[in-house]
């Protein structure tokens, strides 16, 4: 009986058939090039979940809490652009990051001002405003690559414990940071009702614009770490890194993993695994030898099944009330 | 007193702000310029700017007005270039027949958007930014990244290069001005053009007072596909080669003119007259900032500067319509003593 109400609740779970997707595509994929799980590649699989997974961490985040970021990673390339600049110009790299995360954070603060200032819808402020980040980030460097020569900044990222990338570990235990932040603190549990229904939210005496507003700041900030990560590793930070594509496979990665794209449904678990998922499936399209093209167009039809299947488990639950509703009134 | 009311009125309306802010741009780049500005040459090099934004910009303001987004307008407008230039090139179709099936292929991909939007409860601009992915990538794998160059078509030609007047009036622009007038007609005075306001305004007033708000969607979605599709077939025709990602950065100057122009982001509200004045401004700045030889990236960062400006405006606006509605609502519920005066 309890191994029959395990599995029932397992089947039901829609992180368990992510898992089962996730080793169908790996075994897909090494079947086709058995060079797809040797160690190498799932360290190369791994170094890409890092610079996206520390985005999505905070896009899913805001998406919970009901709100939206296109310019997180055009913010992400500028302040890391600053602070590559700032190392080279001979801060202490410590200094640097610290700075950009205060460029990032300022970013932030401005998507705040736009929000709940000026009223202007977050989705298009902010993808009106990743415009102007992105200009600006190809003006300081003259749309070339800025290159970063301190040693010390390149171990940051280069690390390894047990032969796994130390950027993997930091992307790991900050999905389970946040997860626990969200699900056993009373401002996660907020973050929650903000998103799922704003109205109830200010009934209950939560102020919904303050709890969106620290998730706005703290998407900014987690993208210039992203940024930070990103530099890091490659020892360098080019204009045209972390820009849309980047911040709509973060968005990607959070909706494949369950959260809702309305916000106040979905966990960092999940979305912890929808960002494997997304990154071994790219992988395994560049193993084959498929072009870039093939990722952005996987990219886009991933996202348009991820909202579909959403829109299907809303539509059940909503029967499912339905139904119960009419029980209780028979 | 009404003729005092309408001239105040119009000394504090959109229009007149941004046909100042035409003027004083033009100004002070002719001042900057020696000059160079207001050559006819130059004059017509800005409506030419005009002409690839213009199709975006009509169709992102109608689909605005009905409370929409078209994120994939660049792409759709891209790929359908890139389907025109593999036809005239790749097949021995009539080049006419090409034209029209890449329009074809503009008004298919907004049908597919408008799927997505109706059938599947998508936002729009979430929706219209997964098509933009998909096509766009598709785009890529048809010509690769180093573009697909078109030459000796006669078709193509005349429509990219043909200037009447002496050089001074190129038939893209004709089309672009055109299409501007009888789009701004059709909303402005048939019953039609009505209807995409109200169910801008309020959809399901709307489906209530007997219109099909869905069936207005699935034509306006398509509709901005087929433009978009017109500017990339213009881009193609103008510089004789596609890329797949050809008009996307015009994409957002469109939604940008049609937001400055004044059609509210949250549909039903704004017009085809301010949305020409808006295009008209980014193409004056551009023009004199391309002729004082700035660099590109100011455009960049003044188009998002815009935008978010623009959407400001319109935010205000939006709060400042509702008290008003508020106010009109409390003077008519309150007693008739107190309504004069």
């Amino acid at each position: 009986m309890n191994l029959k109400s395990a599995l029932r609740s397992a089947a039901g779970s829609r992180d368990f058939w992510l898992v089962l997707v996730l080793i169908a595509v790996l075994a897909v994929f090494a079947l086709v090039n058995p060079l797809y799980l040797s160690f190498n590649n799932i360290k190369n699989i791994m170094f890409s979940v890092s610079v996206s997974g520390v985005m999505m961490v905070g896009i899913a985040a805001l998406l919970i809490s009901g709100n939206m970021d296109l310019s997180a990673g055009a913010v992400g390339c500028f302040a890391t652009i600053i602070g590559a600049r700032l190392m080279n110009a001979g801060v202490p790299w410590g200094v640097a990051v610290l700075a950009t995360v205060a460029v990032g954070a300022a970013c932030g603060f401005l998507n705040v001002l736009m929000a709940y200032k000026l009223g202007i819808m977050p989705f298009i402020g902010t993808l009106g405003i990743s415009f102007v980040w992105q200009g600006l980030a190809n003006q300081v460097t003259h749309n070339a690559a800025v290159h970063i020569e301190n040693e010390s900044f390149w171990k940051l990222g280069a690390g390894k414990i047990f032969d796994i990338p130390v950027v993997f570990i930091y992307v790991a235990l900050l999905c389970a940071l946040y997860g626990l932040f969200l699900k056993y603190t009373r401002f996660g549990r907020r973050v929650y009702i903000c998103g799922g229904n704003r109205f109830a939210a200010r009934l209950a005496g939560i102020n919904h614009e303050k709890v969106g507003a620290i998730m706005m700041v703290n998407c900014s900030v987690l993208s210039s770490l992203a940024g930070v990560i990103l530099a890091s590793r490659m020892h360098e930070i080019t204009p045209t890194n972390l820009q849309t594509t980047s911040t709509m496979s973060a968005i990607t990665a959070a909706l494949l993993g369950g959260v809702a794209f309305m916000g106040g449904v979905g966990a960092m678990k999940g979305a912890f695994i929808g960002l494997l998922l997304l990154n071994a499936f790219k992988n395994g399209l560049d193993m084959l030898g498929m072009d870039a093209y093939w990722q952005i167009i996987a990219n886009g039809l991933l996202l348009i099944t991820a909202i579909i299947v959403d829109y299907i488990n809303q539509r059940s639950l909503q029967n499912r009330l339905n139904r119960k509703v009419n029980e209780v009134n028979e | 007193m009404k003729g005092g009311k309408t001239v105040r009125e119009f000394f504090t309306s959109k229009t007149f702000s941004l046909l100042l802010i035409v003027v004083v741009l033009m100004a002070l780049f002719t001042a900057l310029t020696d000059g160079a500005m207001v050559a006819p040459l130059n004059i017509r090099n800005i409506f030419k700017e005009m002409v690839i934004m213009s199709f975006l910009g009509v169709g992102a303001a109608i689909l605005m007005l009905s409370g929409d987004i078209d994120l994939s307008a660049g792409a759709i407008g891209s790929f359908a270039g890139c389907i025109l230039a593999l036809g005239l090139t790749e097949s021995e179709l009539p080049s006419w027949f090409c034209y029209v099936l890449a329009l074809l292929t503009g008004a298919a991909c907004g049908l597919v958007n408008a799927f997505l939007v109706n059938a599947l409860h998508f936002q729009s601009f979430i929706a219209t930014l997964c098509t933009s992915s998909v096509l766009g990538g598709t785009g890529f794998m048809l010509i690769g990244g180093q573009g697909l160059k078109v030459k000796g078509v006669a078709l193509l030609n005349w429509l990219g290069d043909t200037k009447l007047l002496d050089g001074l009036l190129p038939v893209t622009v004709i089309i672009s001005l055109a299409f501007i007038v009888v789009y701004g007609v059709i909303l402005a005075r048939t019953r039609f053009g009505r209807s995409i306001y109200l169910c801008g305004g309020n959809r399901n007033a709307a489906y209530l007072s007997g219109l099909y708000p869905t069936r207005l969607s699935y034509i306006l979605f398509m509709n901005s596909g087929f433009l978009a599709a017109i500017s990339g077939c213009v881009y193609v025709s103008q510089v004789k080669t596609a890329y797949a990602n050809s008009i996307t950065s015009y994409q957002f100057t469109g939604l940008t003119a049609s937001i400055l122009g004044g059609v509210s982001f949250m549909g039903g509200a704004g017009g085809m007259g301010g949305c020409f004045l808006g295009m008209l401004v980014l193409s004056v700045f551009y023009n004199g900032v391309t002729t004082m030889g700035i660099d590109y990236n100011y455009r960049t960062i003044f188009n998002g500067l815009l935008l978010v400006g623009g959407l400001s405006l319109d935010a205000v606006n939006a709060r400042r319509r509702v008290r008003q509605v508020l106010k009109q609502s409390l003077v008519a519920a309150s007693p008739p003593s107190e309504q004069e005066g």
